[in-house]
């Protein structure tokens, strides 16, 4: 089997988000961290993004006040705040178990391409091949 | 034999390999205290928020503590200081004991209770939950966000309540002394403000920030320590508790035998 090798940001079941501190601080801790960016503006950044995602609801919100939807998007979100840029999803449907559509992943996904451009990747069991075979995306083997 | 001598060896060699693990990890925390790079926007929320938690959000029942226990104990002291015919040691006697011993001892066990148990079971539970895990691959440096606030926190609280301990100690003492000896306030701050030396205010200071530096390192340690399962979260408090207090006990004999060389 051919191996992938990424050097990018990792969204999965090991990097869930952290649960005492609300969505758009998680978002913003990135920045915050690695550019030593004011906490305001970072959080104002973070909930730009989460506006553009259709979900500025969430920003005060902590993860267990969260559909599993709304905790991947974030995620997602997260993910975009790095420097890195690429992103590698791994089983979206295992993140967020009530996930049927990936392209609502994937809608997600283009809107937040459309503010910072980054490389984003799935990784996911054969088994789930099917569900990608409709979206709009490459599929390798 | 050969097994009891091989027990032996695998228990010296656990011991020594876990001693080594701890020290290395105390030293990476200080060392991380002092870098500059360790400071930036997120960990000074976290550093602001732990102030918050362990020092003022416990001043009520802090204060009640102080004054119910201060009290008790300081006039247990002046009614036996009395009754030996200690009337001219009153105020080494009340500054010793609340300055010296009472008060950060006390303090570092309040802060054990409601901080350091708090602390264990966050860093147990993001470590099970995978948080801690999340922070590394997002470069997030642990000791720098998660546990030089959680340390400086510990410093400043436990030496800042345990100066505010002694000061009730010390105004409890003025009530009792006004009733059994018929002190009256000037006298009495006469008395204290002689009896302090700079030696005690020395002792309050390193001591307050050995409890404080104990109380948040041993939970911390614990907690990383915990396995991964929910079960594992009592057990590592339980664990961590434990050594705090050996830990506490352990200071306040080194610190009393000390000042007795």
């Amino acid at each position: 089997m051919q191996e992938f090798e990424f050097d990018g940001v990792e969204i999965s079941q090991d990097t869930p988000l952290i649960s005492n501190l609300d969505i758009k601080e998680n978002i913003a801790l990135i920045k915050e961290v690695h550019e030593k960016k004011e906490r305001q503006s970072a959080e104002k950044e973070a909930v730009m993004m989460l506006d553009k995602l259709g979900m500025k609801h969430i920003s005060n919100l902590r993860k267990n006040s969260c559909s599993g939807f709304e905790i991947l998007c974030a995620m997602v979100a997260r993910a975009f705040m790095c420097k890195e840029n690429s992103i590698v999803v791994k089983m979206p449907f295992g993140i967020d178990n009530s996930l049927n559509d990936i392209d609502r992943l994937f809608e997600k996904i283009y809107k937040l391409n459309g503010i910072i451009e980054k490389k984003v990747t799935v990784f996911d069991l054969d088994s789930n091949r099917y569900r990608y075979e409709r979206a709009e995306c490459n599929i390798l083997k | 034999m050969l097994s009891f001598i091989e027990n032996i060896g695998q228990k010296t060699i656990n011991i020594v390999k876990s001693v080594y693990e701890a020290s290395s990890f105390v030293s990476e925390l200080i060392l991380h205290v002092f870098y500059p790079k360790s400071y930036n926007p997120a960990m000074i929320m976290v550093l602001v928020k732990q102030i918050y938690f362990t020092a003022i959000g416990i001043l009520p029942v802090f204060v009640f503590m102080a004054v119910l226990f201060g009290s008790g104990v300081i006039g247990a002291i002046i009614s036996l200081a009395l009754k030996y015919n200690l009337q001219s040691q009153i105020g080494s006697i009340i500054v010793t004991f609340s300055i010296d011993e009472f008060a950060p001892f006390f303090t570092a066990l309040l802060i054990s209770l409601r901080s350091s148990t708090a602390v264990n079971t966050e860093i147990a539970v993001m470590k099970v939950n995978k948080e801690l895990n999340t922070l590394k691959k997002y470069n997030i440096n642990l000791i720098d966000y998660l546990f030089v606030p959680r340390i400086i926190s510990g410093i400043v609280s436990v030496t800042s309540l345990s100066a505010l301990f002694a000061i009730i100690m010390i105004a409890s003492g003025f009530v009792f002394s006004f009733f059994y000896m018929g002190l009256d306030f000037w006298t009495y701050k006469n008395l204290i403000f002689e009896s302090v030396e700079i030696k005690d205010i020395v002792v309050l200071v390193l001591k307050g920030m050995a409890f404080g530096f104990v109380t948040m390192v041993i939970p911390i340690y614990s907690g990383l320590n915990a396995f991964n399962s929910y079960t594992a979260i009592p057990i590592s408090v339980l664990n961590g508790m434990v050594k705090l207090f050996i830990a506490i006990f352990f200071i306040e004999v080194l610190s009393l035998m000390l000042q007795l060389m």
